[in-house]
């Protein structure tokens, strides 16, 4: 029988919710594929056996749930710290599917278990679904860089598959069954050997409310200083966040925690781009292609930004920027 | 790290027809700050893999590259990413360095999966998502480190990673300014097939077929208010 794996991230001693949510999309899947589903949980050498993260995974779908103990568990989850011990399971069950959710550790590990597996690597995976008229592939949007999508449709027998996917995409599974517990043993590094030496500063990120915001409205750097008051101004009126593109950051007008660009995940339900045009970089797979609705307030219609959003107003940016935040504030009122 | 200073390889993309990307630039700027900026000095090897063109590897070179290695393959666009990442830790593993950076993402696949491949095939650890990069005082007690900060999860937290090590860099955040230097070297072509010669099984896998997929065309709205009422209508408000 195949298997299917799923990474397990905690925070504190509970799985993250990005987690059960992958466990979720991977449940559903292993069901129609005849699949096992391991829940795959590194931790510490000390924590003994998790009774209670054991059954909110069993709930969570899970048929058997792989302890993988490991004195390398030290430090912020990521493949330095978790990798041997999911190298290990994967070794040991060699699974046609794995899924993480795309949080950071995720986009971290899934690449090199890809790797490791010789698998297909399909990133922010999106529309999981069972081929109906093959039964052993995968149906999968992936975005890709400008703001397209990809479909792809994999076949697990013929290839392993590891996806990520975006937090909040899926809803977690129910279940009743209580799940097995396997414990895996995993090879230790000799002493002096980790790579990780020390975690030598940790320090709250003024600018972290993008990365979790459900509305953002990203400036691009055609808004110009006083556009990007009025882009501040309706991203206050909608409750969310204001980011900027990397050309808006660099033409000064935003510090750089506030960019967005390839390599920072965020996952917004409203994504509200002022000013874009064509700014590639700033349409990339990171930026909520998939999970977000996006709508473009450009100054002209023939835009990548406009091509590729869901809704479009078409003006000029300051003073639409405007009359939204005014409408809003006068139902606010 | 030895006596002549800090090895550093940064991989870059190679087809002829795409600039370097955001991610690619900022991880050569970081190359070139950490050696230029180290009293050891060290040298910047970039490596690319693409067709005859060289587009990539000529810009390497003239933003100050030391060295710029290309691997000749015309196919390489056309091919799965475990073949590029196996030319790649080829080439990698000759040179031996301390520090392997590369580009978070590309500008077009936006995969993120060449650093990471290239790290399992040639053993190395490695660490995603950095913003900023810097080599340890000289004061400090663990010899041969590099302190690399992420943004994640609410955080900017600095992890102090033993060398050699595999670094991605995130295209956004504060990379350096990349230091205006004269090209310093030729560019030093390596043809495939010595480099698979090096790699029995080696296989030109191609990458599996992806088909742009359909989207619902844009809504253009008359007004803000038939924007905001769409909006509300989708509960997005």
């Amino acid at each position: 029988m195949a298997h299917a794996l799923v990474y397990i991230e905690l925070s504190g001693q509970r799985p993250r919710e990005a987690s059960l949510e992958a466990l979720g999309v991977a449940r559903r899947l292993a069901t129609r594929l005849g699949a096992t589903l391991y829940a795959a949980l590194p931790m510490g050498p000390t924590a003994g056996t998790p009774e209670a993260l054991i059954d909110e995974l069993s709930h969570g779908g899970a048929d058997r749930v792989v302890l993988l103990s490991t004195a390398q568990h030290n430090g912020p989850p990521s493949w330095v710290t978790c990798g041997a011990a999911l190298a290990a399971a994967c070794d040991r069950l060699l699974p046609r599917l794995v899924v993480a959710a795309a949080t950071h550790a995720g986009r971290d590990i899934a690449p090199r278990l890809a790797t490791r597996l010789k698998a297909l690597y399909v990133p922010e995976a999106a529309l999981v679904e069972i081929d109906r008229n093959v039964g052993r592939a995968v149906g999968v949007e992936r975005p890709t860089a400008g703001g397209g999508v990809r479909r792809v449709h994999p076949d697990l027998v013929v290839r392993p598959v590891v996806l990520t996917v975006a937090p909040g995409s899926y809803a977690p599974t129910v279940a009743d069954d209580e799940a097995e517990v396997l414990p895996i043993a995993v090879p230790e590094r000799p002493s002096g050997a980790a790579p990780l030496v020390a975690e030598v500063q940790d320090t709250a990120d003024p600018d972290a409310g993008i990365d979790t915001a459900q509305v953002l409205v990203v400036a691009g750097a055609s808004v110009g200083s006083a556009g990007l008051q009025s882009t501040a101004e309706l991203a206050m009126s909608l409750g969310g966040e204001l980011a900027v593109t990397a050309a808006a950051c660099e033409a000064g007008l935003a510090p750089s925690g506030r960019a967005l660009g390839p390599g920072r995940p965020v996952h917004p339900r409203l994504l509200i781009r002022c000013g874009v045009d064509d700014e590639t970089a700033a349409l990339a797979p990171t930026s909520g292609a998939l999970t977000a609705t996006v709508v473009a307030l450009e100054g002209r219609a023939e835009t990548a930004s406009v091509r590729l959003a869901g809704h479009a107003l078409v003006g000029d940016t300051g003073e639409v920027t405007q009359t939204l935040t005014s409408a809003l504030r006068g139902v606010a009122r | 790290v030895n006596a002549s200073g800090l090895r550093v390889v940064v991989l870059v993309r190679g087809a002829a027809e795409l600039p370097i990307g955001a991610c690619e630039s900022s991880a050569l700027a970081w190359g070139l700050n950490l050696v230029r900026g180290r009293a050891a000095g060290g040298t910047v090897t970039t490596i690319s893999v693409g067709d005859a063109e060289e587009a990539a590897a000529a810009r390497a070179l003239a933003v100050g590259a030391d060295r710029v290695i290309h691997v000749v393959d015309v196919a390489a666009r056309t091919l799965d990413y475990r073949p590029v990442a196996e030319l790649l830790a080829s080439v990698v593993r000759r040179e031996q360095p301390d520090l392997v950076l590369c580009g978070e993402r590309s500008s077009d696949e936006a995969l993120g999966i060449i650093g990471p491949a290239v790290a399992e095939l040639e053993g190395l650890s490695h660490v995603t998502g950095a913003v900023d990069l810097a080599l340890p005082d000289a004061a400090d007690a663990v010899p041969d480190a590099l302190d690399v900060t992420q943004r994640r999860d609410g955080h900017l937290t600095v992890l102090r990673m033993r060398l050699p090590l595999l670094v991605t860099v995130s295209g956004i955040g504060a990379s350096p300014a990349t230091l205006a230097s004269a090209p310093r070297g030729a560019i030093e072509r390596i043809a495939l097939a010595t480099l698979t010669a090096e790699r029995p099984g080696w296989v030109a896998t191609p990458a599996i077929p992806e088909l742009a997929a359909d989207r619902q065309p844009v809504l253009l709205h008359a007004d803000a208010a038939a924007l905001l009422a769409s909006l509300r209508d989708e509960r997005l408000l």
